[in-house]
């Protein structure tokens, strides 16, 4: 094993639903073949490997039930593998659910020593860190009092500044870096970044993306039990980004047809919509596109009458949000629709939303305002953002193209 | 080997001793923290049982005290005992009621039940002084054989350690367990001599008594403290040989239990 490395795993599988009767045969009776696993679940860990070198900041990713919290019960030591292995290279220490060993009736003082003793310390090291522990979570005289009369910001301060002040050299944390006030999570992100560049290293569990690709060098991407990906954050989280997208694609469009019901109600009108394509920038139809990229609506009808100026709007939303509107009107840009059968094109130079999955709707109007045709739904497409938009653009729905500027440049512009 | 496994029992017992202390005080603190009479319940409850059995007493005609007072006779008998039951009361649901811990620590999970019967160690000591007292007003003599009570105490934690740690890995994963032994240790009691002494028994029924273990245990602390005589050595052999047997079966039952529980918790 190479020095640097903190942690690591070997095709880690885990599998919950261990029977008690089948346990206990196995260990008296260990090469009688015990009976095909009836009641076992299935596997919510398969063939896991990975390695954290020191002083690295590994991020772990995936939807619920990806297999996250069994990996961070697998590595704290709590839950057993059930083939493979792991070995954690000095020692670890798990900052999820930290407030489980907390007793209400004790001061916040007691309850250090007790939070101590679960991680381990005995009460002398403890004592040894208390002033360290005391200063950080700047609890003034409530630290002598009992922790009922704590509120949750103050108990979330007591159990990290347990965390962060004992000796460990690999730490498990999730979203638990969020709490407390401003103040206290960037003094806790400030010790964190000590921490690391002493030679800790962090495993970072989390589904707010935008702080993974901030700590992380390195993230695991686990989707149901698999490693569906490790490498550079940027590109697993463009992975992640683009997969997710898919999904949620595929549950949108699953059974639906991207053009209207033959009976619905806008098969009643003088222009119906055949079929909607959205062409990427080399002409092919696809459904995901990337921000920034151009993007071509094309829309195939079957008409019943001449127009000469329709006005077409289109619409762009996530689920029930109107993202943008435009429509050809005030561009008095001539398209006329001719009877029968024909197609029109809409082209987006450069798409500025960002990663998510959209819905586009299209209404024609007569030059009368008559609605002559439209669609309502049923065109779903998938954005995803690359890294480096995804560096500058952490919220929202669209990209908006800025130049940062000191005093004396804004002067001047 | 059992003098190896035994120093690394006690080994393991330091390294977690912190961590049983904790537990220990924890528990002692919820059960008597909120009380208004607060810590004097420690107290309060032997003496009350006193109470409630002298009466009984009155009531049912209990004659007969082997040459004791009767107080002494019943006091002697139910300390231990509830000892044992409060041990392994404690025992059986120190895993499941302590989840939130064992999801999230890695600590050996023996020192859930340890710390159970240790709490329970505790009432008894309190115990210990109130039949102090009695024993004072009693008038009763003390011998040397008061000596034998340590070795009791010792094989009285063994006795419940070795059943409260079957029951405690057992109850994560049959409910039944645990609502099946208060039932159980209420049978158990009309089996050990407590309010009768065994030269009572008829002897059909006898037999019966010499396999209960908790017989050389109860007896054995009556003879000591009460009559000032030395225990009975068969029976209390028989409590020691049964508890070890059974140490042998649970001890390894709860370490191979012992790492599923976060799974099922």
């Amino acid at each position: 094993m190479p020095d640097d490395v903190a942690l690591s795993m070997e095709g880690g599988w885990k599998r919950y639903g261990a029977s008690l009767g089948r346990e206990l045969l196995r260990r008296w009776w260990p090469r009688r073949r015990t009976p095909p696993a009836g009641r076992e679940g299935p596997w919510a860990l398969s063939d896991v490997t990975f390695s954290v070198r020191r002083g690295e900041v590994l991020g772990v990713i995936g939807t619920n039930g990806a297999g996250k919290s069994t990996l961070l019960k697998v590595l704290a030591g709590v839950s057993p593998l059930t083939r493979g292995s792991f070995r954690v290279y000095g020692r670890l220490f798990s900052m999820i659910e930290l407030n489980a060993g907390i007793h209400n009736e004790l001061t916040g003082r007691q309850n250090v020593y007790l939070l101590g003793a679960f991680m381990g310390f005995s009460r002398g090291q403890m004592r040894r860190r208390m002033p360290e522990i005391e200063e950080f979570c700047e609890l003034g005289e409530f630290f002598d009092r009992p922790v009922r009369t704590y509120s949750t910001g103050m108990l979330a301060r007591l159990g990290f500044a347990v965390a962060v002040n004992v000796d460990a050299d690999v730490l498990l944390v999730d979203e638990v870096l969020a709490v407390g006030d401003l103040p206290f999570q960037r003094k806790c992100f400030a010790k964190m970044d000590s921490l690391y560049r002493s030679g800790k290293s962090l495993v970072f569990v989390s589904h707010a993306l935008r702080m993974v690709e901030r700590l992380c060098s390195q993230t695991l991407y686990l989707s149901r039990g698999r490693v569906a990906g490790i490498g550079p954050t940027a590109d697993i989280i463009t992975q992640y980004q683009i997969d997710t997208s898919a999904e949620l694609l595929q549950r949108k469009t699953a059974g639906k047809t991207a053009s209207p019901a033959a009976d619905g109600p806008e098969a009643e009108l003088p222009v119906r919509v055949l079929a909607v394509d959205l062409l990427d920038v080399s002409g092919a139809a696809t459904t995901a596109f990337r921000t920034g990229e151009p993007m071509t609506i094309r829309v195939r009808y079957e008409s019943d009458l001449d127009a000469a100026f329709p006005s077409v709007g289109m619409g762009i939303s996530q689920e029930t949000v109107l993202i943008t509107g435009f429509s050809n009107e005030l561009l008095g840009r001539r398209m006329p629709l001719a009877r029968g059968r024909g197609a029109f094109c809409c082209r987006i130079p450069r798409l500025m939303l960002l990663g998510g999955v959209y819905s586009l709707t299209l209404k024609i109007r007569g030059e009368d305002g008559a609605t002559l045709g439209g669609l309502g739904g049923g065109v779903y497409f998938s954005v995803h953002t690359p890294p480096e938009i995804r560096r500058s653009h952490e919220y929202g729905y669209v990209t908006t193209d800025v130049q940062w500027l000191d005093e004396s440049s804004a002067a001047a512009a | 080997m059992p003098v190896a496994i035994f120093s690394q029992a006690l080994s393991g017992l330091a390294a977690h001793g912190s961590v049983i202390q904790a537990l220990v005080y924890r528990d002692l603190q919820a059960r008597y923290a909120r009380a208004g009479l607060g810590w004097s319940w420690i107290f309060l409850q032997p003496i009350l049982q006193m109470v409630v059995f002298t009466v009984l007493r009155g009531i049912l005609g209990i004659a007969d005290s082997g040459g004791m007072s009767l107080v002494i006779f019943l006091y002697c008998g139910l300390l231990p005992w509830n000892f044992l039951t409060s041990s392994i009361n404690g025992a059986s649901p120190s895993i499941f009621g302590n989840a939130g811990l064992i999801k999230k620590t890695a600590i050996a999970r023996e020192v859930f039940p340890v710390s159970a019967v240790l709490a329970a160690l505790v009432d008894l000591c309190v115990g210990l002084m109130v039949l102090a007292a009695l024993m004072a007003w009693f008038a009763v003599p003390v011998t040397w054989n008061l000596l034998w009570l340590p070795v009791l105490i010792g094989v009285a934690i063994l006795l419940s350690l070795s059943i409260g740690l079957l029951a405690a890995a057992v109850a994560p994963f049959r409910g039944d367990v645990h609502l099946a032994i208060p039932h159980l240790t209420q049978m158990w009691m009309f089996l050990t001599p407590l309010f009768y002494s065994s030269d009572r028994v008829p002897s059909g029924l006898r037999s019966v008594l010499t396999f209960n273990p908790a017989v050389g245990l109860v007896e054995g602390f009556r003879n000591v403290v009460g009559a000032g005589t030395p225990p009975e050595l068969l029976p209390l052999a028989w409590t020691v040989v049964f508890s070890l047997l059974t140490l042998v079966v649970s001890w390894p039952v709860f370490r191979r239990m012992s790492r599923y529980f976060a799974d099922v918790l």
